[in-house]
């Protein structure tokens, strides 16, 4: 049973791997189907090409990466004002956090982006601006900043969920350590950053590579607020049939149009892959211990 | 007296700590997550343009959501086919990640493996990726062959459905969940995840009391495990319509980003917003069941 539905995950990606990797001639001789006879990776030279593969790399990895790696710290600490603390509006909060996870980010995106080209909180600033002529507000259409600020804030990309799954393992987590840091003089932020961060390794891994991918993935904020030349590997990846019907080819009709997208897939997920498999094996484990209830 | 007032004090305390941890949050809710909510409601019912002295926007009242309904032909069929088919791939992923959060929960050799095997959609399976692969994969000249070769469309599963003389709305259920197989199994992973740490929270005891009451797997899955982990499933649930509301093949969400490209803002904004009433009135629906239901006969011993 297992290995069935196994194949069905694998396959995929094998037909992936193996359409990515067959010559022009070959992709014509059908009897040769999983294994290529002529092995080629010229199709991965071009699938960089299209991909402007190192630029944009770079540009995901300061963007998105660094966002992710934001996030994780940002989402443990709210979740832990969350779990740990009783206070007057803690009721409504958690709506709000309940709210968060039922409106998918595309939904809003693009008022997102816009409010990014004049930040400004409640339009006081363009009031400010309206009277007294300084205008403080920063545009940061075009900067990282889209995506770390969010962060920052501990509302970025599906931050409401891994929040969520911080508060559910906070919850799980016996509290007498920090009564006896609190007994020994420590404030709450001491408390929390040498006591309960350090004993939550589980989450953070599972945490770690949910948010990671999530962040990787991103392509619709992404390419609403990225029109400069550099723009993340998602984004890239999801224009690609753009630069390609501009060389003639179309994907779905031309097999070596195909096999250009197949090559470009992996190239994306490679990078991700290779850190879950080496991560893998702590993340499966921290999944037994995290506990997650409604 | 002296004593009330500590802990009174203690408990303020403990209470500003809180809201010291969560303000930065709540700064961020506002500004990033309710004013853009908003902000976009109110582009679907304006008209948005560039000009040069910044962003102009006039209030068209509802001529946006008279657009896309009345003289867009397709936006509504495309709403309601986007609907059908979280209608039917829904269940289908809750189905699958949970069978194999069951068969992955278990002990047994090279469990590891497996895990590792199965979690693995988690990375690839990403909207763009699938979008681009199903593209690429639905019109492959040599799909056929490969089909056959794989030996998994051998087998004429319209035929045997015809065959088994199930109701015509089941065969039909059936037929297109498994044209879609392997985009469905791709997007269970998160979810089954979740549901895995879930099983996880429910306590041992509770699995020994019920081999002492001699009750078999079968018992012990619908009045052990279930009602327990029911509060994990709303949340997974909710969890996948709002994955299938945000993926790449969304239709809807496509053509709505295509719109923004084309600077038609408030028209793709009220494209976004008239689909997102059906999917909340679902997830609605799903809330007022679970409380009539679940909430009360399981809520309270869970």
């Amino acid at each position: 049973m297992l290995t069935i539905i196994g194949y069905i995950v694998l396959y995929p990606l094998l037909y992936m791997i193996s359409g990515s990797l067959k010559e022009m001639k070959a992709l014509l001789d059908v009897r040769y189907i999983w294994i290529p006879r002529y092995i080629s990776f010229d199709t991965f030279k071009t699938a960089f090409d299209y991909l402007d593969f190192i630029p944009s790399l770079t540009k995901t990895l300061s963007l998105q990466i660094v966002s992710a790696l934001i996030e994780i710290f940002v989402c443990s600490f709210i979740a832990y004002g969350f779990a740990r603390f009783d206070f007057k509006i803690k009721k409504i909060a958690t709506a709000f956090l309940m709210l968060s996870l039922m409106v998918p980010l595309p939904m809003y995106s693009l008022s997102l982006s816009v409010n990014f080209r004049e930040l400004d909180f409640l339009g006081i600033l363009g009031l400010l601006d309206k009277f007294t002529g300084i205008d403080l507000r920063l545009n940061l259409f075009d900067t990282n900043w889209v995506y770390w600020l969010p962060s920052i804030f501990g509302v970025g990309i599906r931050a409401g969920i891994l929040i969520y799954i911080y508060i559910q393992f906070f919850k799980g987590l016996p509290g007498e350590l920090e009564d006896a840091a609190y007994v020994d003089g420590a404030g709450p932020i001491r408390t929390f950053l040498q006591i309960a961060l350090p004993s939550s390794s589980v989450v953070i891994v599972t945490v770690s590579v949910l948010s990671i991918v999530w962040h990787w993935n991103e392509s619709y904020l992404a390419s609403l607020c990225f029109t400069n030349e550099t723009k993340p590997l998602s984004v890239m990846l999801s224009l690609i049939e753009i630069p390609l019907h501009q060389d003639g080819l179309w994907l779905g009709t031309q097999p070596i149009a195909n096999t250009i997208v197949f090559a470009s897939c992996i190239a994306f997920i490679i990078i991700p892959l290779i850190l879950y498999l080496i991560l893998q094996r702590k993340f499966v484990k921290s999944i037994d211990r995290v506990g997650i209830t409604g | 007296m002296s004593s009330k007032r500590k802990h009174n004090s203690i408990k303020e305390l403990k209470a500003r700590y809180g809201l010291m941890f969560i303000s930065p949050w709540i700064i961020g809710m506002i500004l990033f997550f309710i004013y853009p909510i908003f902000h976009s409601i109110w582009l679907s019912f304006s008209n948005l343009s560039l000009g040069a002295d910044g962003i102009i926007t006039e209030f068209v009242k509802g001529s946006n959501y008279y657009k896309i309904l009345v003289t867009d032909p397709k936006y509504l069929n495309n709403v309601l086919d986007t609907i059908k088919g979280m209608l039917i791939s829904v269940p289908f992923i809750l189905v699958v990640s949970m069978v194999l959060a069951l068969l992955l929960n278990g002990e047994y050799k090279g469990r590891i493996f497996f895990r590792g095997l199965y979690f693995m959609p988690v990375i690839i399976a990403t909207g763009v990726v699938l979008q681009l692969f199903l593209k690429a994969a639905s019109t492959n000249a040599t799909e056929a062959a490969v089909s056959d070769a794989a030996g998994f469309d051998m087998i004429d599963f319209n035929a045997v459905l015809s065959g088994l003389n199930l109701p015509e709305s089941i065969e039909t259920y059936l037929s297109s969940v498994l044209s879609d197989i392997f985009m469905l199994v791709w997007q269970s992973g998160i979810q089954t995840v979740l549901i895995i740490a879930g099983l996880q929270s429910i306590p041992e005891l509770h699995y020994e009391v019920a081999r002492v009451e001699g009750a078999n797997s079968w018992e012990t899955f619908w009045f052990v495990t279930f009602p327990q982990l029911i509060r994990t499933m709303i949340l997974v649930i909710i969890f996948t319509i709002i994955e299938y509301c945000s993926l790449n093949t969304n239709t809807i969400i496509s053509t709505a980003y295509a719109k923004f490209n084309d600077l038609e803002y408030g028209v793709g904004s009220a494209m976004l917003w008239f689909y997102y009433m059906f999917v909340a009135v679902i997830m609605l629906v799903i809330f007022f069941l679970y409380n009539k239901f679940f909430a009360k006969k399981w809520g309270e011993s869970a």
